[in-house]
């Protein structure tokens, strides 16, 4: 799901132990983007939903997390287009898919 | 670190602030985040003038960066003090309001790592600590690339 090594060794050129932090910080912040996204969705609030996804979508995509980043730029594709999306099953996607990386990044920090 | 320059990063998520700190971990700056907790335009005079270089994303949570430059700009004090905007699109109306602000070059998102410090380092000087391979000078990015995220001109 995610290529640790190619973003880790070869783009920041750094070792585990000095990326760890980066990655909980990317954890926490994703947390917290996905709880926000949960209330706008609550909320009804398109306009909000839509710039909270463009900054997930920046996130992940600074992070080469791209399970996460292109489902998002889809949705985002398709709020901006004016179609209709539905909030609450496109933040229950981004929060499953989020799941499965934040235990991927457990794992691999663990070993 | 003597003689560091400074980078004030204008930029509210704290992953892509780290990002860029881990970037910069090899040079001799002194990497500074303005925080929005009291608004950013407060938080960046806090730091007056003693910053060489503002990196200052376009898309903030709560504010606009752009009119933070334009803002900034209309204060004596920050007339002259070096801007790189960071931004996901980049359109011909973007350039010529950059240009028209002073800003001296805009990169793209997401964040490579050789433009980035390319970018610092021709508005700051070469502070890497470490010696830099540039025999491409291109960080391996294709002519077209690099033509793509060239500086904006402000003659």
């Amino acid at each position: 799901m995610i290529d640790f090594d190619k973003f880790i060794v070869e783009e920041m050129e750094a070792t585990k132990e000095e990326i760890e932090p980066l990655y909980l910080i990317y954890s926490s912040e994703m947390d917290d983007m996905i709880s926000q996204l949960s209330e706008a969705s609550d909320l009804g609030d398109a306009d909000t939903y839509k710039r909270l996804l463009h900054n997930v979508k920046g996130i992940n995509a600074n992070m080469r997390i791209d399970v996460i980043t292109n489902p998002v730029a889809e949705i985002y594709q398709a709020l901006l287009a004016g179609n209709t999306v539905d909030l609450k099953d496109s933040t229950d996607n981004i929060s499953s898919i989020f799941a499965k990386v934040k235990a991927e990044i457990a794992e691999y920090f663990s070993n | 670190m003597e003689n560091a320059k400074r980078i004030l990063i204008v930029e509210d998520s704290p992953t892509v602030v780290e990002h860029m700190k881990m970037l910069l971990k090899n040079s001799n700056v002194k990497v500074l985040n303005a925080g929005s907790e009291f608004g950013m335009m407060q938080s960046i005079e806090s730091y007056g003038k003693l910053v060489d270089l503002i990196l200052m994303d376009l898309t903030l949570k709560t504010e606009n960066g752009m009119d933070l430059i334009r803002n900034l700009r209309s204060n004596d004090r920050y007339k002259e003090l070096p801007i790189i905007i960071i931004t996901e699109h980049v359109s011909k109306n973007l350039i010529l309001e950059a240009r028209e602000l002073k800003v001296r070059g805009y990169l793209k998102k997401p964040i490579q790592k050789e433009t980035f410090l390319d970018r610092i380092y021709e508005v700051v000087g070469n502070v890497s600590i470490i010696p830099r391979n540039t025999d491409t000078g291109s960080g391996g990015q294709t002519s077209e690339e690099k033509k793509k995220e060239e500086p904006v001109k402000s003659e």
